[in-house]
């Protein structure tokens, strides 16, 4: 499938525990088809959400969301399921512990009857090789693996469908240094060809790794813009304020 | 067991060889010294035996793992302890923050009711550790069930809820691991104001926060210490091909040129 853009306008939520305050109080976001697109802020800003409502997880409340040309309201589960795929923070986590890897990889593409059992192997070891692993791991459990590995499969699993947008929802923060760098090339190379919404907490991964990025707070996009520019000279406080934080981080003793 | 060799030093690691199902080996050969007042950084990859090091200082490896050599935390030998003297280490003796601030605090319960629980001396305590991690002790906080507060509240509550018995050795695991620039700024500023008041061992991958909270740092590859001295002369000559490798990543990702 071709790379999807995304649309995201007045994007309204609110809690259902605590219905006075919305989550996403009126969210506008735009992804061009093909970018590496990396959205940040505080804790509580509403980015997982995002993530929730664009799976279509989650209602809006107001506003809408539009993947490629279709808006999410309306579609199916399973068409939604084939233009989107999602690589989760919890790799390990989001692995059935009782299944080898080839029947988490593919189960998509059982779900959507699009493989035979034949089929799905050939496709698991090809998978696996995209994204830099033996495909001889195919017939191993979940907790044979390494935490980076388990995440470069969630990776692979994300491919299989040949979605046009992948979303990342804190790949990387369980990894150590060295592993973040492979993972996120594996996940830049892997998405080519389809476009990346990567949500974190690391200025830094979006600088390496990001075209674009957009800064949330409080249910809004405050800044939104060319990771050089809005990482270079942020006009926002908000975006201010976590640049500040990441460089006073990393100099020494203040 | 308590020799009075051993009292002075807070953290006593001699020897230390850790092996899981009898075959995968986590520690080997590991020696380490901590007096009061030192702060320590263990850095290294995934793997290479952090979590490890911090559950034989809390006394925390299951049966599975079989452990030679000796831990010595304030004159308890944590290896030979019987089950009430680990009581006592684990909370009043050394304290401990892992990197999950959703995984610390039990969902059912108020925040202020787990803390109390927690505390051998009064109400005045947990106000104090409260505020020491940064909280204002309100109502309103003390009634919140952890789903309400944010990740980075939870997490300096968590800090609160390890200094809450005034443990006089501190055990972070990935402290700020979980969360955004602005809450670990701000975490990592609190601990280090906690330097004074008692002996630090931070386990991270994040050299960053180890140049900043630590004044000694060891480096663990795949089991064994392969640099170990002041922070600022490790960081500046690695020397060790592993310990270069990992700075050289971080770099990459913390984007610091």
């Amino acid at each position: 499938m071709n790379a999807l853009g995304l649309e995201v306008r007045g994007a309204v939520t609110y809690l259902q525990k605590s219905p006075g305050v919305p989550v996403l109080r009126g969210l506008d976001l735009t992804v061009r088809p093909g970018a590496a697109h990396g959205v940040v802020g505080p804790s509580g800003s509403g980015k997982s959400t995002l993530i929730r409502a664009i799976l279509g997880l989650l209602r809006l409340d107001a506003g809408e969301i539009t993947v490629g040309d279709q808006r999410v309201a309306g579609l199916r589960g399973a068409s939604l399921a084939r233009m989107v795929g999602l690589v989760p923070q919890d790799a390990a986590g989001a692995l059935d512990p009782s299944k080898p890897l080839w029947w988490s990889l593919t189960e998509g593409l059982r779900i959507h009857r699009m493989a035979s059992r034949a089929r799905c192997l050939e496709v698991a070891a090809s998978l696996l090789c995209r994204v830099g692993l033996d495909e001889g791991l195919m017939n191993r459990l979940p907790r044979e693996l390494s935490g980076g590995q388990a995440q470069r499969v969630c990776i692979a699993r994300a491919l299989a469908l040949e979605v046009g947008l992948i979303l990342a929802d804190e790949p990387t923060s369980a990894l150590d240094p060295y592993l973040e760098a492979e993972v996120m090339d594996v996940l830049r190379s892997a998405a080519t060809g389809a476009t990346l919404l990567l949500v974190t907490h690391s200025l830094s991964v979006v600088a390496t790794w990001c075209d674009d990025v957009t800064v949330l707070s409080e249910g809004q996009a405050v800044e939104t813009g060319p990771v050089g520019r809005v990482l270079g000279a942020p006009v926002h406080p908000v975006t201010a304020e976590l640049v500040k934080a990441t460089k006073a981080m990393w100099t020494a003793e203040a | 067991m308590t020799t009075s060799s051993t009292t002075q030093q807070s953290l006593l690691i001699e020897g230390l060889c850790v092996t899981y199902r009898g075959r995968v080996e986590a520690l080997k050969d590991v020696s380490l010294t901590l007096y009061p007042g030192q702060s320590l950084a263990i850095a290294g990859r995934s793997g290479s035996g952090k979590s490890t090091l911090a559950a034989c200082i809390l006394g925390l490896l299951g049966p599975r793992a079989v452990v030679k050599g000796r831990v010595v935390v304030a004159g308890i030998d944590v290896n030979q302890a019987t089950k009430d003297e680990l009581r006592r280490l684990r909370g009043r003796v050394v304290g401990y923050v892992g990197q999950n601030p959703y995984a610390a605090f039990d969902p059912l319960f108020r925040l202020g009711f787990q803390l109390e629980e927690a505390c051998v001396a009064d109400d005045v305590a947990v106000a104090d550790a409260l505020r020491l991690a940064g909280l204002e002790p309100t109502r309103g906080l003390l009634r919140s069930y952890p789903h309400e507060l944010s990740g980075g509240m939870l997490q300096r509550a968590q800090l609160a809820a390890a200094i809450l018995n005034r443990p006089s050795l501190l055990v972070l695991d990935e402290p700020t691991g979980a969360l955004d620039p602005v809450s670990r700024l701000a975490l990592a500023r609190l601990i280090q104001d906690l330097r004074a008041k008692m002996t630090l061992v931070l386990i991270t991958h994040d050299i960053g926060l180890a140049a900043r909270l630590a004044e000694d740092i060891a480096f663990l590859h795949d089991g064994r210490v392969v640099a170990c001295g002041k922070t600022a002369q490790v960081l500046a000559h690695p020397g060790v091909e592993e310990v270069h490798a990992l700075l050289s990543a971080w770099r990459r990702t913390s984007g610091v040129a």
